[in-house]
């Protein structure tokens, strides 16, 4: 009778998984941009891609790529001056530059024939400043786009410790990452990305914070090593810790309200799918689209895992 | 405070000018059932040569009658037991009790009794209200046989089912927090265990619930859409009986008895699920090893008959919901508990024959707990809800053309947001709000008048005072700090409640309803389902208090000698100062929620279809509501009226129930709603290399359709012979066809998709296929004397 009663019992936690035709809105795309201004010895200059939201009956036999278009004027102003950004595609460079804009923007793979163009000032004639406000402006098919942000102080690492995992189960080879830093009174926040050997700087599910549980006061927090969002061999048990032999780069960044609010919405949403959630719209500080134009002053650290 | 005065005393000439001053005589009393003393509700009580000189039992069974001098034949009658008539010679004020029986004779007894009880649907004022008996609700078929109050009331018409197999629930197209939920006049605050899998509510220690969907009389307030309330037994004061039940998930207990016989009694039910404890040998060395999850209930009351004039209750209800979760190969683990607790304290107190008094001290708290931790790293979140009420409340029957109604209620709450805290060995931080703290103060007064044989009004107003208190520190003036007790800002509400009946002939009338009604405190969800996560808010400085008005109209009509009984009713329902979380909210701990809410407004219509067979071998209801809820909030899409979740155009449900034989009786449900409202997605974008997905219109696709059907079977051994001991077998199947009803939807990148041609693939998940139950319920009478 019991075996029966567990049998039953396992039989009705099972639950069902299958394919399903949900119904989408057909509303017409979005121009989504996607631009940063950073302050910092290692700042990058400043970046902006333009694309399109992908309509989701886009099938095989026809690609139009909606990312990295084209043919846009994007313009930066400080309030004092304005410069345009200069645009740039893939057609007109040469293999090796190729390359380094694959690496910048983190992508892999080009299609042969699709151009990919992106706005960048590459000449730095308004590298980002602490304190100062920058606004963009974007025309794209006919329609301007603007956004707002500021670039906040820097607020070093203090220090980074690396520690013994904790648990029952000691690995010799993987260690937990803690870092302190002295948070100053007032708002404040904080991203932060790690990347591996190398590799693209990738976060944690959420990569950004604000203060309020800390303000003012020094402070630690564990970091973590990233794993791919599309990894699928995930082990608990390793889950954040970082491995002998690993060289770590904490990419740090002091950002303003509005780019945290991107951040904070969009990582939220991302994770915001499943049985009890609603969803949730990214806060974008485009005016005229969606996607972000964030400032930062920017730090790096490297540590060498042993 | 002036208005408020001019308020009372216009509204006591109202309600006291109407009554003739002739010379009469009172008979009062209160109705019991023979074969355990528990008092019945709603038990007619009539003139039997001249039926409408009559009433019905008050919630305690108390009645009153006051009639001009003379003989009568005064009939008593209840659902299910034998209808006693007396010859009672009225030349002085009586008191008189009386103990129905349901007797051997049942089947034919039924009959006569439920005929009476199937005229209420012709002949009360009150629109919108049903009375479900518990005996009623454990016939039908129930999701792994847990027999649950609050999925039967999702089968009537105007309630709807808050998602697959939960014991949420919406009334005519109002949110999950806009029902009041009362147990023995406690507020219940989460009624949902297993996330709203299994209702708090456990069927063997309840004695009636009455659903109130529209035309909420004045006795109630501080919910806009429906009452739900709820009665415990009062316990056996006779004998002792001890019934239960053991089912696939859990096993029930349930003791009642004398203490001091027809003085003092109590009844003690328990209820515990036991599914995860029996797979503990399975997680044992594994990972999750010490793994667990168990809910349990206990109920408790203790009544004590002190003399004619005065009775007293004492009732309780501890619920826990318990997760342990361990991992120990990492020393992480935390505990989940939470759960409600209510305490009701009641007295009962007969002035004289005409004025019945009852004063309620109440204690409710509902409480989330989480408590977890690795190694020296220890994290506490705690969020809940506390109130304390005292309400007085009088029932006056000056006569048998006015029942009068009169009290005040008085709340003080404490509602506590998600607080945490976190320690790292050395090193602690606290983390969230302060609670919140508030009072909820009324009066009402209500008069049910029957005006003629075929005219009856019940009219009466609710003012409704709330008042944040501090300690507090304003959001909106961040120099203002409002210290302990000094009120905050303070909200007043004037409810007015109205209802008519006309009659034509004996089988048919029509009925119309106007009510207004506020609700000051407020749950807020950003999911589909209510969990037991979700944080009630106060009306504050920055919110405003709900405020509804409801319209309703309908015809009622029986057929064939009252053996069917039909109904329509439509309504409209405007609803001001509805919440929800601003598109962008993101969920954080210890933030103050109200931040992000947005106020928007609601407006609710529909029409109800309601065919019910109470008699006979078979018997059964339809029920079928075509209806919308809609909702436009300013900063959503510029207030564009859009479907709110609580939306369902078509709900039908079928009910059936037939004795097949003296032993064997099958019933059956069926179910179909139109699919939950959701947004829809409409396309996809990359930010730094990743995919996200960008939504459409709020609300603008829908879940396909919802539909299903249940069968159960009940075996008696002997149910002709009266025995000590009785069991009887329960044999059920849960979604007969194995219809995939889509529990929730999720997206996945298709990784076979091109670069720069992403696509999703959508997924859908049924938890609930066709699920067999078996249980088995027994019972076991002391010897009677």
């Amino acid at each position: 009778m019991m075996r029966y009663l567990i049998i039953i019992t396992c039989l009705v936690f099972v639950s069902c998984q299958e394919s399903f035709f949900p119904e989408f809105a057909n509303e017409p795309p979005q121009i989504v941009v996607e631009g940063y201004i950073q302050a910092g010895e290692q700042a990058t200059p400043s970046l902006v891609t333009i694309s399109k939201t992908y309509p989701l009956f886009q099938q095989d036999t026809v690609i139009t790529p909606q990312q990295f278009l084209g043919g846009a004027t994007v313009k930066v102003s400080d309030g004092e001056s304005e410069i345009t950004l200069a645009e740039i595609c893939t057609d007109d460079l040469d293999p090796v530059l190729e390359e380094l804009v694959k690496e910048t923007l983190g992508i892999d793979t080009i299609l042969e024939g699709f151009d990919i163009c992106f706005y960048a000032d590459i000449l730095q004639q308004m590298p980002g400043e602490i304190g100062k406000e920058y606004q963009l402006t974007v025309n794209f098919e006919g329609k301007t786009l603007t956004a707002k942000t500021t670039i906040p102080n820097f607020v070093s690492i203090d220090s980074i410790q690396l520690m013994d995992q904790i648990g029952e189960v000691q690995l010799d080879n993987y260690r937990q990452m803690f870092s302190y830093i002295s948070d100053p009174a007032g708002e404040n926040y904080y991203r932060l990305k790690v990347g591996i050997d190398g590799g693209p700087f990738l976060s944690d599910f959420r990569s950004v914070t604000d203060d309020p549980a800390f303000d003012g006061s020094t402070f630690g927090f564990p970091v973590n090593k990233p794993f791919p969002r599309d990894q699928e061999d995930f082990d608990p048990n390793l889950a954040g810790l970082f491995e002998v032999g690993d060289t770590a780069v904490l990419q740090w960044q002091l950002i303003d309200r509005v780019h945290f609010d991107f951040w904070n919405t969009l990582e939220f949403a991302q994770g915001n799918q499943g049985p009890f959630s609603s969803y949730s719209r990214a806060a974008s500080n485009i005016d005229g689209g969606i996607g972000i134009w964030g400032g930062s002053s920017i730090e790096y650290y490297t540590i060498i895992i042993e | 405070m002036y208005a408020i005065k001019k308020y009372i005393l216009s509204f006591s000439i109202f309600l006291f000018s109407t009554f003739s001053m002739a010379q009469k005589f009172t008979i009062s009393g209160y109705v019991k059932d023979a074969n355990n003393g528990e008092t019945l509700i709603g038990a007619g009580v009539f003139d039997s040569e001249n039926p409408s000189n009559g009433g019905i039992t008050n919630t305690y069974g108390f009645y009153s009658l006051s009639l001009d001098a003379g003989t009568y034949q005064i009939a008593y009658s209840y659902i299910g037991f034998k209808t006693q008539v007396f010859e009672i010679n009225l030349d002085e004020d009586i008191t008189f009790d009386v103990e129905l029986s349901n007797g051997v004779f049942m089947e034919e007894v039924v009959v006569s009794a439920k005929k009476d009880e199937a005229k209420q649907n012709v002949e009360s004022t009150q629109m919108g209200t049903l009375e479900l008996p518990v005996e009623q609700i454990k016939k039908l078929p129930a999701l792994m046989g847990e027999v649950d109050v609050l999925k039967v009331i999702q089968l009537l018409p105007g309630v709807m089912s808050s998602g697959e197999g939960n014991s949420g629930f919406y009334v005519r197209g109002g949110g999950p927090d806009q029902n009041l939920v009362l147990l023995d006049e406690a507020l219940v605050y989460n009624s949902g265990h297993l996330l709203g899998f299994f209702s708090v509510f456990n069927a063997d220690a309840i004695k009636n619930t009455t659903l109130i969907k529209g035309g909420m009389p004045a006795n109630y307030g501080g919910r806009l859409s429906s009452v739900v309330d709820v009665q415990m037994k009062e316990g056996n004061n006779k004998y002792f009986e001890a019934e239960g039940g053991i089912g696939l998930i859990s096993s029930r207990l349930t003791v009642q008895g004398p203490i001091w016989k027809e003085k003092i009694s109590f009844i003690a039910s328990g209820r515990r699920t036991y599914i995860l404890d029996l797979l503990q040998p399975y997680l044992e060395g594994g990972n999750f090893e010490g793994t667990n999850y168990y809910f349990y209930d206990l109920n408790t009351k203790l009544n004590w008959k002190i003399n004619k004039k005065n009775r007293l209750f004492l009732s309780g209800y501890f619920g826990r919901d318990v997760l342990n979760f361990s991992q120990p190969s990492r020393e992480f683990a935390f505990d989940l508990p939470y759960g409600n607790s209510t305490a009701t304290l009641r007295w009962n107190y007969l002035f004289n024959n005409k004025l019945f008094m009852n004063v309620t001290a109440l204690y409710n708290d509902y409480q989330f707990e989480f408590q977890g931790g690795q190694d020296a790293f220890r994290f506490q979140l705690f969020s809940g809800v506390n109130d304390y009420s005292l309400n007085v409340d009088f029932d006056y029957f000056p006569n048998t053309k006015h029942l009068v109604k009169f009290g005040v209620h008085n709340t003080y709450h404490i509602l506590t947001p998600s607080t945490a805290s976190a320690s790292d060995g050395n090193i602690e931080f606290e983390l969230g709000q302060n609670p919140k703290y508030a009072l909820e103060n009324a009066i009402y007064a209500k008069n049910e008048w029957k005006i003629s044989d075929r005219f009856s009004v019940d009219y009466g107003v609710r003012l409704s005072a709330f008042t944040q208190l501090g300690p507090y520190q304003s959001t909106i003036d961040t120099s203002q700090y409002y210290g302990r007790n000094e009120p905050v800002i303070t909200y007043t509400g004037f409810e007015p409640r109205f209802s008519a009946k006309y009659s034509f002939g004996e089988s048919q009338s029509v009925k119309l309803g106007i009510t207004r009604t506020n609700q000051y405190i407020h749950l807020v969800s950003n999911s589909s389902s209510t969990l037991p996560t979700d944080v009630w808010s106060p009306s504050s400085e920055r919110v405003k208090p709900q405020i509804g008005l409801q319209y309703a109209v309908g015809y009622f009509r029986n057929f064939l000698d009252n053996s069917i009984e039909a109904s329509i009713e439509i309504y409209y329902k405007d609803l001001q100062n509805q919440l929800d979380y601003s598109e962008a909210a993101v969920t954080e701990v210890g933030a103050d929620e109200e931040l992000k809410f947005i106020s928007g407004k609601g407006r609710a219509y529909g029409a109800e279809f309601f065919l019910k067979k109470s008699r006979g071998r078979f018997n059964g209801w339809i029920g079928y509501t075509l209806s919308r809820s809609e909702r436009s909030f300013t900063d959503i899409e510029n207030g564009r009226w859009y479907p709110a979740v609580y939306d369902r155009p078509h709900d039908l449900s079928v009910v059936m129930n037939y004795q097949i034989s003296k032993r064997w009786e099958a019933s059956a449900v069926f179910i179909y709603g139109t699919g939950q409202s959701y947004t829809p997605l409409s396309g996809l974008y990359n930010i730094e290399n990743n995919l996200n997905l960008f939504y459409g219109p709020r609300n603008s696709a829908r879940l396909p359709d919802y539909h299903r059907a249940d069968i159960s079977f009940t075996y008696t051994r002997n149910p002709d012979v009266e025995k000590d001991f009785s069991g009887t077998w329960t044999f059920g199947v849960y979604n007969l066809y194995n219809r995939k009803n889509p529990f929730f939807t999720f997206y996945e990148n298709d990784e076979d998709a091109p670069p720069f041609a992403p696509r999703l693939d959508a997924f859908q998940v049924t938890i609930f296929p066709l699920i067999p139950s078996i249980s088995y319920n027994y019972k076991w009478k002391q010897k009677r004397k």
